[in-house]
């Protein structure tokens, strides 16, 4: 075990010395670099992913996540032209007879979204790009789908992706391409979030006004993502209007909210803050007075300051802070929230070389307990994580972009400590032990343009983790944890001392054939590691599941996925058609053992199995992008497997969140200037589900006897939402009746119905005896919505 | 505390179904399963006739009452050696005529009259753990404004009792009222001394449940083993605790009841012990 760390190390060291030499080895050509930002006009935010094209040479760039770009090319005068689906395409005749850079501010064209046939460029990034299986969403998409009660959410939208599915109706997080909800890596601003749910599942730890961009990667994974099996969401907060001041507010049935943002100096730097609070519990005494005393709500906060130092330095502060509290009269009361802090800093080494330093702090907390009585206690949960990065991007020239970098996360686990409160509690402190790990990472690839038709992406992550001391861990007969019986002893690890380790390499790799502008081919291939399970046998996620890491017996995960893409757009990239199918293989998969008691257990890995899985599907998505009327149709047709020696005999057999079939339709219609209509649509197959095939009578309990695990499916899912936005512009008009509306001030009134045929959508069905006549069994549908759901949303822009 | 997780599990459920959520009776086809042995009986420390019922498994929907198992030979067996046939009593009821000791494990041989053969594991009938006092006093909770009632004639009951120490004793509360046990799966209750190990539990309330002045309640505090209590655990767990979004998935539920020829075809059921104290309290007097 030593030797294998020492060699672990030594590659890792090896691989830093590669990363240093790289740069020296590639740079040495006569090219001169144009480089610089491209911004938007009117807040000065970085626009991620506009594309910099150039005439002569066929080819071009695309900006970074801070809206960077560079590119090396001979001396010469070029023909440049800027785009941004959305905004004006710019086009200028560049003369490059030095380094130089060149930042555009790009404006937003509203006439784009209202017209049929405007832009005169063909925007068919969809096409030429590399990346497969990864949709990228602004926050104005976001915003125009219906959503529920009014609510903009970013993981509602993204669940009508294709590849992209959900347990169940108000169920936490979200599932890709047959990976459970533990194997998304969820970024805001770099920092992992643990939990991405409020109120249990049925709204997002996103606020939507903070947000301005998301990408979510399903397949092709860049190498610089690393620690989760099955998909990357990035979510990427507001910079802040660095222009002027303005921001934007919104009352709401379930939270108001309020976004602000303006420059601190002009240019140069801005700032961001936004706050949001749900107040069920405040109307919800007024329509039952039962509920008076119980209090169930959220609130978030998020804020950014970002400074440009100079044109090479620039620096970033974001922070997420979010809480759940649920207070059930004197007898109950728990709280859960997510807390991150990025620092980071944008350094230029002069112009071909863009870096990235960040430091991370994320911390995901849970509490429950009763407050007062004989049975008074406080438990406490959580894990906590700092991440120290850095990454690169090298523009040797205008075919190739070299990414690299280092990453260090350090991780504190707090399985859970419950003590009883008060003088009259009768409960012990109960602690289970803290874990401890670190998780290294290196990372290279490079996007290579090879022929006007052939380009790829080609990398190799290597991943190294240590789940160390202080720790006392179990040891068990023969080495198997198969029950508390067969604990033999204990062994005592020092602080630092290393428990287990892991490390391998992860591939990556995307490659795109483009038959024509309008056609292409893409193929894609991922290694995945993951070294952190959350531990949830509950057909949703709670907020009280940990996480827990790969140690002496549980292994990290591994998966590999293949995926092959079929890209075509129409009638002048009006129309975007993609066809993608995958394949993935599981190792290591966590399952459980039948009835498993997974909280407060200090020897958690007895409950623990290790399964592999298979997950295959087909993907459609045919998407119009531009018009008065857009949206989208998206179809997926998937399998997802997962096979435990100790489970239904061994046999592979369906997981929880396994949909054959699921269609998404999303229409959106510009109706004019002051109105504007939104609908989905969505199908689902019903999910696995166990059935009963028999009963035994216990005392008077009637106990349903269950063999086939997940043998039974519920009935499909279906439903229609609608929604209409006015947005009244008349001078007149008062805001929110109080007060005269300045001039640039423009509010709306959105107006929504979720589950507009009222279905009884089935999210489980359960088995339970007659309480009158105890003989009597009977199956029940369970339906988290009943009826039609209606949301009214007051809306301001200022 | 285990089940206080259930409990809190439950109040989630609650929760998130606070606006429209919903449950509808259907109708369903399931498959059909293999008929088998059910067995069960308690032996306690109590001086009386104890009583072991064997029956057979039903299809799900079939809510006649359970066919008896008749004529079999059923005979108990202490930790000493020592057997005693017992005599079925009534269609499927098997009767040992007294109550077991306190240190001694039992076990129960069945022999069907077509030849199978059951054993159940040994269990070891526990030390009982006394209820000190048993209190009412007026609950704080309720009254529900749905329904009229006066808050004042509302009574919980709590009992006091010490546990002994070291980690590893498991307990069930049953409930009698007026005379009726309330044996609905919402009223099982178990507990293991994990979170309380040798504290006095003082004003302890084992039951959720309120009472109206007057009635007669009885707690029955049995000191069970870890095996009895993992198997009520999986009980309640599939029957008082369904219908929720965070259910966790339904699997087989194996007793102590052993087919000696065919593991797979195992009785369902458990026979177990229990060391009882039993307390009674008239609400309001």
């Amino acid at each position: 075990m030593r030797n294998l760390r020492f060699l672990a190390i030594y590659r890792l060291k090896y691989a830093a010395l590669i990363f240093a030499i790289l740069p020296t080895l590639i740079s040495a050509q006569t090219k001169y670099t144009l480089s610089g930002y491209v911004r938007d006009a009117g807040n000065g935010e970085g626009l991620i992913g506009a594309t910099v094209y150039v005439d002569e040479i066929k080819g071009g760039t695309v900006t970074n996540t801070y809206g960077y770009y560079s590119l090396s090319l001979p001396a010469g005068s070029y023909t440049m032209t800027y785009n941004y689906l959305g905004y004006t395409a710019v086009t200028e005749t560049i003369d490059l007879t030095a380094n130089r850079t060149y930042t555009l501010e790009m404006k937003p064209n509203e006439l784009l979204l209202q017209a049929v046939e405007i832009t005169s460029e063909k925007v068919n990034r969809n096409v030429t790009s590399l990346e497969t299986g990864i949709n990228r969403l602004d926050s104005k998409t976001i915003r125009d789908v219906p959503q529920f009660m009014g609510e903009v959410d970013i993981i509602r939208t993204i669940l009508l992706l294709p590849g992209v599915s959900t347990v169940g109706e108000g169920a936490t997080g979200f599932n890709v391409r047959g990976g459970n909800i533990d194997q998304n890596l969820i970024l805001l601003d770099e920092a992992t979030v643990f939990n991405s749910s409020h109120l249990f599942g049925f709204f997002s730890v996103f606020n939507a006004d903070a947000v301005k961009d998301l990408t979510l990667y399903r397949g092709g994974i860049p190498a610089q993502y690393g620690g989760r099996l099955s998909s990357v969401l990035d979510v990427r907060q507001k910079e802040g209007n660095n222009k002027k001041f303005g921001g934007t507010a919104g009352i709401g049935l379930i939270s108001s909210r309020l976004m602000l943002e303006g420059p601190i100096k002009k240019d140069k730097a801005s700032f961001m803050v936004a706050g949001r609070r749900s107040y069920g519990d405040i109307f919800a005494p007024l329509v039952n007075p039962d509920l008076k005393g119980n209090q169930l709500f959220f609130y978030d906060v998020n804020a950014k300051v970002n400074f440009e130092i100079d044109s090479k330095n620039r620096v970033y502060l974001a922070g997420y802070l979010g809480l759940d509290k649920f207070v059930f009269s004197e007898q109950f009361a728990s709280s859960w929230g997510n807390n991150t802090a990025t620092l980071r800093w944008n350094h230029l080494f002069g112009n071909r070389m863009f870096s990235n330093f960040t430091a991370v702090y994320s911390d995901y907390t849970y509490s429950l307990g009763v407050p007062t009585g004989a049975n008074a206690f406080d438990w406490r949960a959580g894990i906590r994580n700092y991440t120290l990065k850095a990454d690169f991007s090298y523009f040797p020239n205008v075919r190739n972009t070299i990414d690299y970098g280092v990453e260090a996360i350090y991780y504190r686990f707090s399985p859970g400590k419950a003590r009883g409160i008060g003088d009259e509690s009768f409960f012990n402190e109960i602690a289970v032990q803290q874990e401890f790990a670190t998780e290294l990472a290196v990372y290279i690839s490079n996007k290579q343009t090879i022929t006007e038709q052939l380009s790829m992406q080609y990398g190799l992550r290597y991943s190294y983790f240590m789940n160390v001391g202080e720790r006392d861990v179990f040891l068990y007969e023969n080495g198997k944890p198969t029950g508390d019986d067969a604990i033999i002893g204990t062994r005592r690890y020092e602080r630092g001392e290393v428990i287990a380790d892991y490390g391998g390499l992860e591939p990556r790799l995307s490659i795109n054939y483009t038959l024509d502008p309008r056609h292409s081919i893409k193929l894609g291939y991922n290694r995945m590691r993951q070294y952190l399970h959350l531990v949830s046998n509950t057909t949703a996620a709670t907020p009280l599941d940990i996480w827990t890491p790969a140690g002496k017996y549980v292994k990290p995960a591994i998966a590999d996925q293949i995926s092959l893409g079929y890209f075509r757009n129409m009638k002048d990239n009006m129309y975007e058609l993609s066809v993608e199918v995958y394949y993935k293989n599981y190792q290591n998969l966590l399952d459980y053992r039948d009835n498993a008691q997974l909280l407060l257990n200090d020897n958690l890995e007895t409950e623990l199995l290790s399964g592999k899985g298979r997950a295959y599907g087909l993907e459609v998505q045919l998407q119009k992008v531009k018009g008065r009327f857009t949206g989208w149709v998206s179809y997926t047709l998937a399998r997802t497997e997962i096979q435990v020696d100790e489970i239904n005999l061994g046999k592979f057999y369906p997981t929880n969140y396994d949909k054959t079939h699921d269609v998404s339709v999303v229409g959106l219609f510009r109706l004019n200037d002051k109105w504007q209509f939104g609908s989905t649509f969505a199908y689902m197959t019903g999910r696995p589900i166990t059935f009963p095939d028999s009963r035994f009578v216990f005392e008077n309990i009637v106990v349903p006897v269950y063999n086939n695990r997940n043998g039974a499916r519920t009935p499909a899912y279906h439903r229609l939402d609608l929604s209409a936005t006015v947005v009244s512009q008349k001078k007149a008009d008062k805001v929110f009746f109080f007060f005269d509306r300045p001039e640039k001030w423009e509010s709306s009134w959105t107006f929504s119905l979720y589950n507009v045929y009222a279905r009884r959508n089935p999210y489980s069905i359960f088995f339970r005896q007659d309480a009158d006549n105890p003989q009597q069994t009977d199956a029940y549908r369970l339906s988290i919505f009943g009826s039609i759901i209606p949301g009214v949303t007051w809306n301001l822009n200022f | 505390m285990k089940n206080t997780t259930y409990k809190f599990l439950i109040l989630l459920a609650i929760a998130s179904t606070f606006t429209t959520a919903c449950e509808d009776r259907i109708e369903l086809d399931l498959p059909k399963g293999e008929t088998l042995l059910v067995a069960q009986g308690w032996l306690t420390n109590e001086d009386r006739p104890h009583q072991f019922r064997l029956n057979y498994s039903q299809q799900y929907f079939d809510a006649s009452i359970p066919p008896a198992v008749n004529d079999a030979t059923v005979i108990l067996r202490d930790s000493d050696g020592i057997e005693s046939v017992l005599d079925e009593t009534s269609p499927g009821i098997y009767t040992y005529p007294q109550g077991g000791e306190a240190g001694t494990a039992y076990q129960v041989e069945i022999t069907l009259p077509d030849g199978k053969h059951y054993m159940s594991d040994f269990e070891e009938l526990a030390e009982q753990v006394e209820i000190v006092d048993i209190r009412w006093r007026i609950s704080s909770r309720g009254p529900s404004t749905l329904l009229d009632e006066d808050p004042d004639q509302i009574y919980e009951v709590v009992i006091d009792a010490f546990e002994p120490p070291g980690v590893g004793d498991f307990y069930r509360w049953r409930l009698i009222v007026n005379g009726v046990e309330k044996d609905l799966p919402q009223n099982l209750t178990i507990s293991s001394d994990e979170f309380v190990d040798g504290n006095p539990i003082v004003n302890f309330e084992p039951f959720f449940e309120l009472f109206f002045l007057g009635d007669t309640v009885t707690v029955i505090q049995e000191r069970i083993t870890s095996e009895a209590y993992n198997f009520l655990l999986l009980i309640q767990s599939q029957t008082a605790f369904v219908g929720g979004p965070f259910d966790t998935p339904p699997a087989p539920i194996s007793g102590n009841v052993r087919n000696l020829a065919d593991e797979k075809r195992n009785a369902l059921g458990f026979i177990g012990t229990s060391g009882r104290s039993t307390a009674t309290v008239i609400a309001g007097q």
